[in-house]
């Protein structure tokens, strides 16, 4: 398969996804909706899962570039953040048929992996952003946070639909997450 | 007696002095339940949650078909052990609290309570890793979550937060999300839980 045709097959996924469910994933219905012979799909991915971990890098790399670019030139801080975490869930919402597979996909270890991998790197890029902010526990905050991102994109998922109360509260937290001296844990305050 | 108390069986007479037949069985079958749960309680501490059947009625001294006459199947009784294991967590929670003022310590110290409960339980999170993807395993965890986010947001009402509803659904998975990376590191993770903690401290 060449670049193209690879491309072809990203480029596409979502209008594939509108009319394949996760169930009923198969080469054949693949290459049908594709317009991908079935031998040239094969040579690429040997079966669904490997092209539904190829998508899933794909879709990781969009979400990266959008980031990128929708923060490019912006100073550093929160409103930077905050604007990488909306064109996070926002690209999540433009691709939710992907996403269904991805999400259904899951069960499967690499794809989990690849999920870990990039929920990983989010929170070293935003512990490094916390970190240049003034904030304390960087990399606790944003692992915390990038987990918090994570539910506001799978309730929003669920509902297909944008939940301002869920995006408040994400805004509040990340005000306010390691910004605190205070206090240590329960246990330590009662000894 | 008019009513049979359990379907197919029809009580006819009481045994002198103790139960009806019919709670006799009701009896042996909750004792079955709990050899059982307590059997793969103990296989899925150990060892994870790659337990079979037959390990687990072995390890109950019972016949493999024991499982699927009380249950209808292994992962039916999966899925009751993962929902006892998570009630306990939530139980020792509310019982840590229990005397002590609304306020953000005793938030504080419900969620500290509930992570060391799951913590201390092993097997619930390996349990809820390989029975993430079943539909009613699925159905299942999102009704505890539901449990531990009003618990949240009861809290966070008392304490006026802003959206304590949405605050507590996200704290709810920064919660179980926390659960899950102490169980992969196999230690507690204070930074983690203080973090959290921190931010309890903020204002509303």
């Amino acid at each position: 398969m060449n670049a193209r045709l690879r491309q072809q097959l990203f480029d596409h996924a979502e209008a594939l996804a509108t009319q394949l469910r996760y169930e009923e994933l198969s080469i054949a219905r693949l290459c049908e909706l594709g317009g991908v012979l079935p031998n040239v799909f094969c040579a690429e991915f040997p079966d669904v899962l490997s092209y539904l971990s190829a998508l899933q890098q794909h879709f990781l790399g969009e979400i990266r570039s959008r980031v990128i670019k929708v923060t490019d030139g912006a100073p550093l801080g929160l409103l930077r953040i905050r604007l990488a975490s909306e064109s996070y869930l926002a690209y999540c919402h433009e691709h939710m048929h992907v996403r269904d597979w991805l999400v259904a996909a899951r069960r499967h270890p690499q794809i989990e992996r690849g999920l870990q991998q990039q929920n990983h790197s989010y929170a070293l890029v935003l512990g490094s952003e916390f970190e240049a902010i003034g904030r304390t526990d960087t990399f606790s905050a944003a692992h915390l946070y990038v987990g918090m991102l994570n539910e506001v994109a799978n309730r929003e998922h669920r509902a297909r639909a944008k939940q301002p109360a869920l995006r408040e509260a994400l805004w509040h937290f990340l005000e306010h997450v390691g910004t605190a001296d205070a206090p240590a844990s329960p246990q330590r305050q009662r000894s | 007696m008019t009513t049979p108390p359990f379907k197919g069986v029809f009580v006819t007479q009481y045994r002198i002095g103790i139960f009806p037949i019919g709670n006799t069985r009701h009896m042996q079958q909750e004792q079955i339940r709990v050899r059982l749960t307590s059997a793969a309680r103990r296989l899925v501490d150990i060892g994870g949650a790659r337990v079979s059947a037959d390990a687990v009625a072995q390890a109950a001294a019972l016949p493999p078909r024991a499982i699927h006459q009380t249950y209808g199947g292994f992962d039916e009784l999966l899925y009751e052990l993962l929902g006892q294991l998570y009630g306990e967590a939530r139980d020792r929670a509310l019982r840590l609290t229990a005397n002590m003022p609304a306020g953000r310590s005793r938030l504080k110290l419900a969620v500290d309570g509930y992570l060391h409960a799951l913590f201390e339980r092993p097997g619930l999170q390996a349990l809820a890793l390989q029975l993430r993807s079943h539909p009613r395993a699925i159905a299942d965890y999102r009704r505890h979550q539901h449990g531990l986010t009003l618990m949240l947001e009861i809290e966070l009402q008392g304490l006026n937060w802003s959206q304590p509803a949405a605050t507590a659904q996200l704290c709810a998975s920064a919660i179980e999300g926390i659960a899950a990376a102490e169980a992969a590191a196999g230690r507690r993770l204070p930074e983690l839980r203080d973090s959290l903690y921190r931010y309890f401290d903020a204002p509303p």
